[in-house]
């Protein structure tokens, strides 16, 4: 028998000229995702704007490395990110007044509701996990469901890939059937959960979020090669490292998630304070820890999502605000970074020194603003937070 | 000095002291209406209370009505918080509770609900930690293996624990598990698992609607009888009633 058939061949050529065209399609058909990176304790503007912040934490024109887009970054901290990622770098200004860690954890993440949560509901995405919660979050960040989203912390990779991907083993349930009984689940359920409006919210965004996925085609995941890319067993699926909060974030999100929440833990490099790096003067602890515990991980997952092919991902690194050049105190304001395939280079948060404080051009807008701009990145057209106010994204 | 005190305490705990008195239920002119207003002097209105007929106003000892200005909460809403097991024996506790037999969730590990306690970013301290998709998946799937054992292997000689499946006159497995559901057999075991998941009286309507699935819906993806009252009974434990408290 001839394996070249006539049919076969036809269907290879159809299946090339579908592919040249690939392209052009798929920009069009990419899901968008977002991931958000977040230091409790602080996120040093060193790191991202080190060129506006001159003679401060002794940076210097050598202490800094310039992505090739008229920004700088700090050698140490970022310079080993790629430079895909790098040209895809935007620096983005918060100022927010607050000097306190647990109202401005709080800020940072709640407006009139949760900010993440807000944005994953306004995705519409049809995943089961709306926002997976990788790391931990300090207390002060609320974060109560939102019609159509509620957080998911994933403290291991294996019910969430069932979930996304199916079990589907000897006796265990079937995806189908167990989306036609979690239909009766719910309709037995809606009394009670209208009953408890506010306490059991997350109940119906649960059982709408797991029906959905359990009806849809399952995508094919595959956490072995994703754990072996960030250096993990991948035997392993505990989420308990901050390579595995990358790697489990990397998962979700090639999965169908649209938000995906890491939380790098610090060393005691800096003190018990971690993030919070009181006393640094000279940035070179927060340089050095930043390295230790952040970067490797960052850079090889920026590698990964900026190339994938069914998926846009934007990636937000910020803390709850920047350091004072004096000392490193808690600043008012913050420099964030914003990475993604529709970002446009630029810098609406050139911090500079006014005293030993660290500030902001006069007119940098709020929190919200930073919100509202990830919203439209990641392609949420009802601006939930009002309009953009920082032209960083590309038309 | 003392004594005076606590007559006047004990007088007003009484309601005789005026001012203090209990509203009397028969006055509210408007049962339907959205606020309380039996009690004279504009500064009532500000006092919504949705139980109208159950509520009290209460006047402290200057005249000063305690509750006025108080946003009160709809009656009766919102008093059912979501379990939390915080280890794995805890949650097994309460599914052999349910379920009336010690060994039902012996080996399963239910990693997705174990960690609830510790979630970050929640104030379960008012806002009930949520029942998100990875919990109720992992909650049915738990559910489905243990009713599964369970109606495969009843657990005969137990009957002080009135396991569900068990009937005590005979001490054998009910002999609806051992046929394939009837509108009859659906009605009378979907309310019996109902009234045991959730200590709650499930109305007609929830318990037709359980029924019509163990019926019409199983029997697309299931052949075996005991594999089919398994998805009722994991549907029913995976419900609100069964996983809040």
């Amino acid at each position: 028998m001839n394996p070249f058939s006539r049919r076969s061949l036809l269907g290879g050529a159809a299946a090339l000229a579908a592919g040249a065209a690939l392209p052009a399609r798929a920009q069009q058909t990419k899901r968008k995702a977002l991931a958000i990176v977040f230091f409790h304790g602080g996120f040093n503007a060193l790191h991202v704007t080190p060129n506006t912040l001159m003679g401060n934490f002794t940076t210097t024109p050598d202490s800094m490395l310039p992505t090739g887009t008229g920004l700088f970054v700090d050698k140490v901290s970022l310079g080993d990110l790629p430079a895909a990622a790098l040209q895809r770098l935007a620096v983005v200004g918060v100022e927010h007044s607050i000097t306190a860690h647990d109202p401005a954890q709080s800020a940072i993440f709640t407006g009139t509701s949760s900010y993440p949560l807000t944005i994953a509901a306004a995705m519409q995405s049809n995943a089961a996990l709306k926002c997976a919660l990788l790391g931990s979050f300090s207390s002060n960040v609320r974060a109560a469901p939102v019609p159509g989203a509620s957080l998911t912390k994933v403290s291991d990779v294996q019910p969430a890939l069932d979930v996304m991907v199916g079990a589907n083993r000897p006796g265990e349930p079937n995806r189908q059937a167990m989306a036609k009984s979690l239909r009766m689940s719910w309709s037995v359920s809606k009394p009670l959960i209208e009953r408890n409006p506010r306490t059991l919210s997350g109940h119906a965004t649960g059982f709408d979020s797991l029906i959905g996925a359990l009806e849809q085609p399952v995508r094919p995941l595959d956490w072995s090669s994703v754990a072996t890319a960030y250096g993990l067993d991948p035997m392993r699926t505990v989420v308990d490292s901050d390579a595995a909060q990358f790697a489990a974030a990397e998962l979700v999100i090639q999965g169908g998630t649209p938000v995906a929440i890491v939380t790098p833990t610090p060393d005691q490099g800096c003190g018990e304070a971690g993030w919070d790096t009181h006393g640094d003067a000279s940035g070179a602890c927060a340089r050095a820890m930043f390295k230790r515990r952040a970067t490797a991980h960052l850079a090889k997952f920026l590698e990964r999502t900026l190339a994938m092919n069914d998926t846009e991902v934007t990636t937000l690194v910020l803390g709850e605000f920047g350091r004072d050049p004096f000392l490193s105190d808690h600043a008012t304001c913050l420099s964030a970074a914003v990475f993604g395939p529709r970002v446009k280079p630029g810098n609406t948060g050139p911090a500079f020194s006014r005293g030993g404080k660290l500030a902001m051009p006069a007119g940098t807008p709020g929190i919200a603003g930073l919100w509202s701009l990830v919203a439209e990145l990641v392609g949420v057209t009802s601006r939930p937070f009002g309009a953009n106010p920082h032209a960083l994204v590309t038309s | 000095m003392k004594a005076t005190w606590l007559v006047l305490l004990l007088a007003a705990c009484e309601g005789t002291i005026v001012g203090a008195r209990p509203v009397p239920e028969s006055v509210d002119p408007n049962p339907s209406g959205p606020t309380v207003s039996h009690v004279d002097g504009p500064q009532y209105a500000t006092a919504k209370c949705e139980g109208v007929g159950m509520a009290r106003t209460f006047r402290g000892l200057d005249g000063q009505v305690l509750e006025a200005g108080r946003t009160d909460a709809a009656f009766d809403l919102d008093r059912r918080q979501t379990r939390t097991w915080e280890t794995t024996a805890a949650w097994g506790a309460d599914m052999n509770q349910k379920l009336g037999y010690y060994l039902a969730s012996d080996g399963l590990a239910p990693t997705a609900l174990v960690p609830v306690r510790s979630r970050g970013g929640v104030e379960y301290a008012y806002t009930s930690p949520p029942m998100g998709a990875l919990e109720l998946y992992s909650q049915f799937r738990l559910g489905f293996l243990m009713c599964s054992r369970l109606l495969k292997s009843p657990p005969v000689g137990q009957l002080e624990r009135t396991a569900f499946v068990i009937d005590p006159k005979i001490g054998q497995p009910f002999a609806d598990f051992l046929a394939a559901p009837t509108l009859e057999s659906g009605m009378r075991r979907c309310e019996s698992m109902m009234r045991r998941f959730w200590k709650l009286v499930p109305s007609a309507e929830q318990v037709a609607a359980c029924a019509d699935f163990a019926v019409n819906d199983t029997a697309a993806f299931a052949s075996a009888p005991q594999e089919r009252w398994a998805y009722v009974c994991a549907a029913l434990l995976t419900s609100s009633g069964a996983i809040t408290q």
